[in-house]
């Protein structure tokens, strides 16, 4: 079977490598035709300076009003679990319209999969087009053993960006990062590279080159 | 195989039994000897209750000391209490083990007083760090001792709940396993001679995968290969398809947190400790690329491994291990190949990929196995070619040289150099001129798609000015930064010709004969200096003499030419990518080059020596047994005095 199969390789070898080309040449054009969409995250407001921490205790809420351009794809802020281990909870938030207020859309997560000092992704997957001037809001309910996460701020003031806490303010702002699409080619390298490697294989080949393998005759 | 084991069953199976009978002796009368013919016991003093002994005097030194720091005085306050034991009678200390509770890591020295022989006392001394994560301290004794003074330093707010001095019988199953390995290769060695002529391949397997393992059990959890954190990390992110679940096992691997161990019972609670940590529940979740990045394929069985043992819910001390056995198996297949494969110089492909640095790189989370690997591979079939001049080239014969490079570069682009030896295949394997052009020129297409990978960014950050892009944040100390420093060497050109010619001339001996490149164990340490007189007659007598069997193949004095040039070519470029990325801007000499990185091309060295003057007019077999046993030795000296010490 295996000679069979290794003798009917040899005989079309060099159809297949040209069909195998004609693949890498399709694959290049996909990859300029539809790139992949990833998300880029671009740091705003990082400095892990003179840290406050906030907690989000039951009927807290944490407002961050905001602008952007781009779509956003999600936001990353950066959590204090006060050292402890967490062990129930779940983290809610909404983002809106900040000129007409209606919800974009909203989102829970789980309290226990935080980590200390992490910055945690909080993805806007199913939400309307998030750009423009906006309002994150985010709170915590659920808790049973007095353990709440925390959301870290600094002293950086930003223009046209304001973190409060049950509407009041703050002098400072959450620790962000917002999270883009992006788009990459991430298979062209690999069609180039595979049609270059299929173009020297097929250098070598001949037409109508005699099989080669002959397979082990039985005694 | 199937027909060898049917017929020798029996002799199989005595040897099996010798090898298990040899290693209980040698493990009882040898390692345990103190034990069975001194006193076994078990001696505990409790010090949790404010118990006081007549021949125990414990003392506690409250002590600053000062010193100088930036042309600052600078006072630091300690604390040390010395426990200070008087035997009523000398005894054989095998192993201290301390019970204690602290919110601190701290010290514990032992001193062991005994006779010098002189009829003087002497102090040996025994130093190990207490974490505070746990409550057991052990360190291996072994001696005879008439007294001890045992001082705790720097245990703030702690306690010394009881000091425990023992000599009882143990039948460690590393050593145990180790003495298994040794005694199976020994009669390997002696019964095996067939297989030592054509088929070396099955003899280094054997040894690989049993010398591999005995590396990655001894290894255990331990930190030991070089940045192995960053390796783990990417082997175990992509383990995962989108979103990667690390459990707190896992993030104290990839921050290199790891507890440090170097006892059997330490071991054994922190693979407790990490097994408690492995809880998946409670994972982190961090989202990832769904494609593997072209410099991580090199990680692709130990990522395989790693998902495996996923899905088999290994525990994760195990599951650990078990990823690093995906690379030996990936590295020995592949050198085993080019092993069957090679039509000279089989002994050669053997002693490089079982020198231990290439062993214990093929044992860590790490891509220089691959790299080590598909090089010798894709260069003993490139050999293959060169040596059978008449013999058209085939297609599947250029894929396997060609996919063998290439693949050996991903991890490290600047290897893909080695390609260009296909360039030079003589005119008669081509059916055409035309084909040997259209050849080259695909050829020469693969080289530049590799090269871009590393050359792009450079040429697309100087482009857009961006001097400053570059710099390697490891290298702390200094401005470094690859396009200013591009920049000085273009502006520079003679000066850093000079510089580079001299420094690779005058490391040459030293980075090929020598211990930091070819038996160096990274943080664990490297092996004794003097394996240098060693590896130096060892090489030397490898690359010029050769058996009557393989001189009617010598390679011409144009591809010996050929191969210098380009491993010269490689040698130029890992000097200067270093000095580009991680030496400072304009400095006369060069920064973080390791020897190690010379490994993947080693193997070609000796095969420029290779000549029909010095000739061995032995047996191809007897010629390769006698380099099998040295290199036995020398893979598996490292394993029993460099590794086993962490866990007996």
């Amino acid at each position: 079977m295996i000679k069979k199969v290794c003798n009917w390789i040899d005989r079309n070898i060099r159809r297949l490598l040209l069909l195998g080309m004609l693949l890498c040449v399709l694959g290049i054009i996909a990859s300029f035709l539809f790139p992949n969409e990833y998300m880029a995250t671009q740091g705003y407001n990082t400095k892990a300076e003179q840290l406050v921490q906030n907690p989000l205790t039951e009927g807290t809420v944490m407002e961050y009003k905001f602008q952007v351009e781009k779509r956003l794809l999600g936001i990353q802020v950066k959590y204090t679990t006060y050292d402890k281990k967490l062990t129930s909870g779940v983290i809610h938030y909404e983002v809106l319209s900040q000129t007409d207020g209606h919800s974009l859309g909203s989102s829970a997560m789980s309290a226990p999969n935080i980590a200390e000092g992490q910055d945690v992704l909080m993805p806007f997957t199913g939400f309307e087009t998030c750009s423009g001037s906006l309002i994150l809001r985010i709170w915590c309910d659920g808790v049973t053993d007095g353990n709440y996460p925390g959301i870290y701020t600094n002293p950086q003031i930003i223009p046209d960006v304001a973190t409060s806490i049950n509407g009041q303010v703050l002098q400072g702002n959450m620790i962000m990062t917002y999270c883009y699409p992006a788009y990459n080619k991430p298979l062209l390298w690999y069609f180039i590279l595979f049609l270059f490697v299929l173009l020297t294989l097929f250098a070598v080949t001949e037409k109508d080159a005699p099989l080669i393998r002959k397979g082990k005759k039985k005694a | 195989m199937k027909t060898y084991i049917k017929e020798h069953w029996r002799k199989l199976l005595v040897m099996a039994g010798a090898v298990i009978l040899l290693t209980v002796l040698v493990e009882l009368l040898v390692f345990n000897f103190h034990s069975l013919f001194d006193d076994t016991y078990t001696t505990r003093y409790d010090f949790a209750g404010g118990q006081t002994y007549d021949h125990v005097k414990i003392e506690d030194v409250d002590y600053s000391t000062t010193t100088e720091q930036d042309g600052k005085t600078v006072e630091s306050k300690g604390l040390e209490t010395d426990y200070t034991f008087t035997f009523p009678e000398k005894m054989y200390i095998k192993k201290l083990h301390i019970g204690y509770q602290s919110p601190v890591d701290f010290s514990i020295t032992m001193n062991a007083y005994n006779d010098n022989g002189y009829g003087e006392t002497a102090a040996t001394e025994y130093y190990d760090q207490s974490l505070a994560a746990f409550t057991d301290y052990y360190n291996n004794i072994g001696q005879d001792a008439t007294g001890c003074k045992i001082r705790v330093v720097n245990n703030f707010n702690g306690t010394i709940d009881f000091i425990e001095f023992s000599n009882e019988l143990t039948m460690n199953p590393y050593r145990m396993f180790f003495l298994a390995v040794v005694f199976s290769c020994i009669l390997f060695l002696i019964f095996g001679a067939p297989v030592f002529g054509r088929k070396l391949e099955v003899y280094f397997a054997f040894l690989s995968l049993l010398a591999g393992s005995i590396y990655i059990i001894f290894g255990g959890t331990l930190r030991i290969g070089w940045d192995e954190q960053v390796h783990f990390d990417n082997a175990y992110s992509n383990a995962y398809f989108s979103t990667v679940q690390y459990t707190e096992a896992a993030t104290i691997m990839k921050e290199a947190h790891q507890p440090y161990y170097n006892t059997l019972e330490e071991r054994q609670y922190i693979a407790d400790y990490f097994n408690s940590k492995d809880n998946t529940d409670q994972a982190v979740l961090v989202s990832k690329p769904r494609f593997i990045p072209y410099n991580q394929w090199a990680y692709i069985t130990q990522t395989l491994f790693l998902a495996i043992g996923r899905l088999l819910h290994l525990p994760f001390t195990i599951l650990y291990m078990f990823g690093k056995f995906g690379n030996l198996l990936l590295y020995t297949l592949v050198v085993a190949l080019a092993i069957k494969y090679a039509k000279v110089g089989k002994a050669i492909v053997a002693v490089i990929a079982l020198l231990p640095t290439c062993l214990f790189q093929a044992t860590c989370y790490a891509y220089d196995g691959v790299a080590i690997s598909f090089t010798i591979l894709g260069f003993i079939l490139w050999l293959n070619e060169v040596l059978d001049k008449e013999k058209k080239l085939k297609w599947y014969n250029v894929l396997a040289i060609v996919g063998c490079f290439v693949f050996a570069s991903l991890p490290k682009a600047i290897y893909i150099i080695l390609l260009g030896l296909l360039c030079f295949f003589p005119k008669t394997k081509f059916g055409s001129k035309k084909q040997r052009i259209f050849f080259i020129a695909g050829v020469v297409a693969v080289m530049i798609t590799i090269i871009y990978t590393f050359l792009f960014p450079v040429a697309s950050q100087t482009s857009m000015g961006n001097v400053n892009w570059g710099s390697d944040v490891r290298n702390e100390e200094s401005e470094t930064g690859i396009v200013k420093q591009l920049m000085m060497i273009l502006d520079h050109p003679w000066t850093y010709t000079k510089l580079l010619v001299g420094t690779i001339f005058k490391t040459f001996c030293d980075y090929i004969f020598g211990i930091g490149a070819n038996a160096n164990f990274a943080f664990l340490g490297a092996y004794s200096a003097q394996f240098t007189y060693l590896f130096t007659p060892l090489f030397l007598g490898l690359g010029f003499i050769s058996c009557q069997e393989e001189t009617k193949y010598v390679l011409d004095k144009k591809y010996k030419l050929l191969i210098g040039v380009l491993v010269f070519g490689v040698f130029c470029l890992i000097w200067t990518a270093l000095y580009l990325s991680f030496t400072q801007i304009g400095a006369l000499g060069f920064n973080g080059v390791q020897p190690r990185y010379y490994l993947p091309i080693m193997v070609m060295l000796p095969f420029l020596c290779r000549n029909k003057t010095l000739v061995c007019h032995g047996k191809l077999q007897n010629y390769n047994r006698i380099v099998m046993a040295i290199m036995t030795f020398v893979v598996l000296y490292g394993a029993y005095s460099i590794m086993l010490p962490f866990n007996v």
